[in-house]
């Protein structure tokens, strides 16, 4: 058998502690060191697109010739392609894009670029196609969601969201833009829609057309007021802002509109006596403007942006009374 | 089992001694550990060479000047401009070198305004030819594939046609540089091999919309010198800006709002995205520069965060009338 073990002494201990320690120390800070690393950081030109067309390599309009073999982008690269738009879809909920070029048959100058935005949903793809809208556009009957301007053609399809994009405003061009969306159209089949029943919850009187927007995430600046829905009301030279959105009941909502004031008062805004033909409604100055605030059922709800409070009031008591029609 | 060390064979002196020893092991590989550490990392390809640091490509005597030119045509607005300021002989003399900076970020026509106008780069490479340039060089880092961001802009016929070099940007263009005080632009690869040389640098970028900095000119234009995945500065857009406009002291820069990509920037794609706007900004003072083109987007200087950092930085002013803008009415 061994000899009885000293106990070791106070010294040896706080010395061994201390080299345990230093170990402890150094194996730390190699850690951490070792996740400051991104070898992204020096690839130097960036990411690498796929160069494939993916479900664009067999797409064919005729009388259009393509001019390379088309582009594909995933979360991780889409900012190559688009560049701080990418926060757009990134924030909607993107899958992946995939663009290629065609020219008018015989004139290479001539070209329109396909985008081809596949979306978690068909709520995302009418975010980003909502948020995107021109104003003054003739609107198209390709999809439910569609227009085109002068060099463009937009539409929302389910979980898709195309852009077709000429070079320049040509009839010869604007007539393709048009052929290719509705090729598109044509092999992928009309979807239903992304817009939600909410979109249809605006009041109509004054109803600015399609100018229902669903902004996906962080709506006005405000971490995590994700999903609202907003619509504009001109008003003469300016114009109010109503939204809404639903939440899973009653006392989640009331929790989002008081959550949603308290962000407007910590941004400068002073909160005036809330008005008797709303109750339960909370009007808050802010920036010499009107915002009122209320929950209505499972409803987050109000209008921003009014200069004038009576109409500010006027629209938030035609919104309430849409809201207070939906059923549970 | 025997003991490690028997307590009869162990005094105090033997136990520093042992300790000692340990604590020198321990120091020897961490000095070695420090001595092999290699704080860039592995490089994707080639080499990365020695660390760069931009010099001041500002003219002597130029500073604080700033000049607004109302027209609706790129060419005539940039003399009326440049002679509003001293003439291009104040900024380009005989012999230099010059890099224009341009916004060649997609490949997209020159109608659709996310990029430097061609007119633009003609006008200003002819003007510092004129001036007696040894050398133009036209650059940028693009977002998309070069060639074809140079190729459909228009901007690279144009410049090759007025006689200037274009640089693409190639692997071994790039060299890892750090903005002394900065937070984000640390070991960033930088393209600085079209810079090589120079000693004048001139941006022209478009007025713009953008996404997530509400607006793009001047000082955005420079985030086109950056190589890597510089995505990641979308997180700090505003702060990625102001540190670029630190990193950046140019001769001149140009802000072409003779029409503005007032929606759906920075890319737009309909031509109802723009708005013709007439006005064409130049001046030495890139936070002045950007703070009046910012309002051609209907925004106030305060509400595009990254002019204040800059300002505050001390890389300009958001004071305009400190500068004593000069302000051009063509026909």
């Amino acid at each position: 058998m061994s000899p009885a073990h000293a106990q070791p002494g106070r010294g040896q201990n706080l010395v061994g502690a201390a080299v345990l320690l230093v170990l402890a120390l150094v194996a730390a800070g190699v850690y951490w060191q070792q996740l400051q690393y991104d070898p992204a950081q020096w690839g130097r030109l960036g990411a690498t697109s796929g160069q494939t067309a993916g479900p664009l390599a067999a797409f064919s309009v005729p009388g259009l010739s393509p001019l390379d073999a088309g582009q594909s982008f995933g979360p991780d690269n889409l900012s190559d392609k688009i560049d701080g738009k990418a926060e757009l879809y990134l924030a909607a909920g993107f899958e992946s894009l995939h663009t290629r070029r065609y020219a008018l048959a015989g004139q290479s100058a001539a070209w329109l670029e396909v985008f081809l935005y596949r979306m978690k949903s068909a709520e995302a793809a009418y975010s980003v196609f909502s948020s995107q809208r021109r104003s003054g556009a003739e609107a198209l009957t390709i999809t439910q969601q569609s227009y085109r301007t002068s060099n463009a053609v937009y539409l929302a399809n389910g979980p898709d969201y195309l852009e077709v994009v000429a070079s320049a405003a040509t009839p010869g061009l604007q007539k393709a833009v048009l052929d290719a969306a509705q090729a598109y159209a044509q092999a992928r089949g009309v979807k239903k829609t992304g817009a939600a029943s909410e979109a249809g919850l605006f009041p109509p009187q004054g109803l600015q057309a399609n100018s229902v927007v669903l902004l996906s995430k962080d709506a006005f600046g405000m971490a995590g007021l994700d999903r609202v829905y907003i619509a504009t009301y001109p008003q003469g030279s300016q114009e109010l802002m109503a939204f809404l959105a639903r939440r899973a009941d009653p006392s989640q909502a009331r929790t989002a509109a008081q959550g949603y004031v308290q962000f407007l008062l910590g941004n400068g805004g002073q909160e005036s006596p809330p008005p008797a033909e709303l109750p339960g409604g909370r009007l808050v100055e802010i920036m010499g403007t009107w915002d009122l605030v209320f929950s209505q059922g499972p409803f987050l709800a109000g209008v921003r942006g009014g200069e004038d409070q009576a109409a500010t009031l006027a629209l938030a008591r035609l919104l309430r009374a849409r809201l207070s029609e939906v059923k549970p | 089992m025997s003991p490690l060390l028997p307590p009869d064979e162990m005094d105090r002196r033997d136990f520093l001694r042992r300790a000692g020893l340990a604590g020198l092991g321990l120091a020897a590989a961490g000095a070695l550990g420090w001595w092999a550490y290699d704080g860039r990392g592995p490089l994707a390809s080639g080499e990365a060479g020695p660390q760069v640091k931009l010099p001041s490509y500002a003219v002597p005597g130029q500073d604080r000047k700033l000049a607004l030119v109302k027209s609706g045509h790129r060419a005539p607005a940039l003399r009326a401009g440049l002679e509003a300021l001293g003439g291009i002989k104040a900024f380009v003399r005989s012999g230099d070198q010059v890099a224009l900076k341009v916004n060649a970020a997609f490949a997209t026509p020159p109608a659709l305004g996310a990029t430097t106008h061609p007119e633009l780069v003609t006008e200003m490479v002819r003007l510092c030819l004129s001036a007696g340039a040894r050398r133009v060089v036209v650059t940028d880092n693009p977002i998309n594939d070069p060639a074809s961001c140079f190729a459909l802009s228009g901007i690279g016929p144009a410049a090759r046609t007025a006689g200037a070099q274009v640089a693409l940007p190639s692997a071994e263009a790039f060299r890892p540089t750090t903005l002394a005080g900065g937070r984000l632009i640390k070991d960033w690869p930088l393209l600085y091999g079209p810079l090589k040389g120079i000693n004048k640098l001139i941006g022209l970028a478009p007025v713009k919309d953008h996404h997530r900095s509400r607006a793009s000119v001047t000082m955005k234009n420079w985030y086109g010198l950056l190589g890597g995945r510089r995505n990641v500065f979308h997180q700090d857009i505003n702060g990625i800006i102001a540190e670029l406009a630190r990193l950046v002291t140019p001769s001149l820069v140009v802000a072409d709002g003779v029409v503005s990509l007032v929606k759906n920037g920075p890319t737009g794609g309909s031509l109802e995205d723009l708005r013709p706007t007439d006005t064409l900004i130049l001046g030495t003072d890139q936070v002045a520069v950007d703070a009046l083109a910012v309002g051609l987007l209907g925004l106030n200087p305060n509400q595009v965060p990254y002019l204040g950092l800059a300002a505050a930085a001390g890389v300009g002013t958001l004071d305009l009338p400190s500068l004593k803008p000069v302000r051009v009415e063509l026909g």
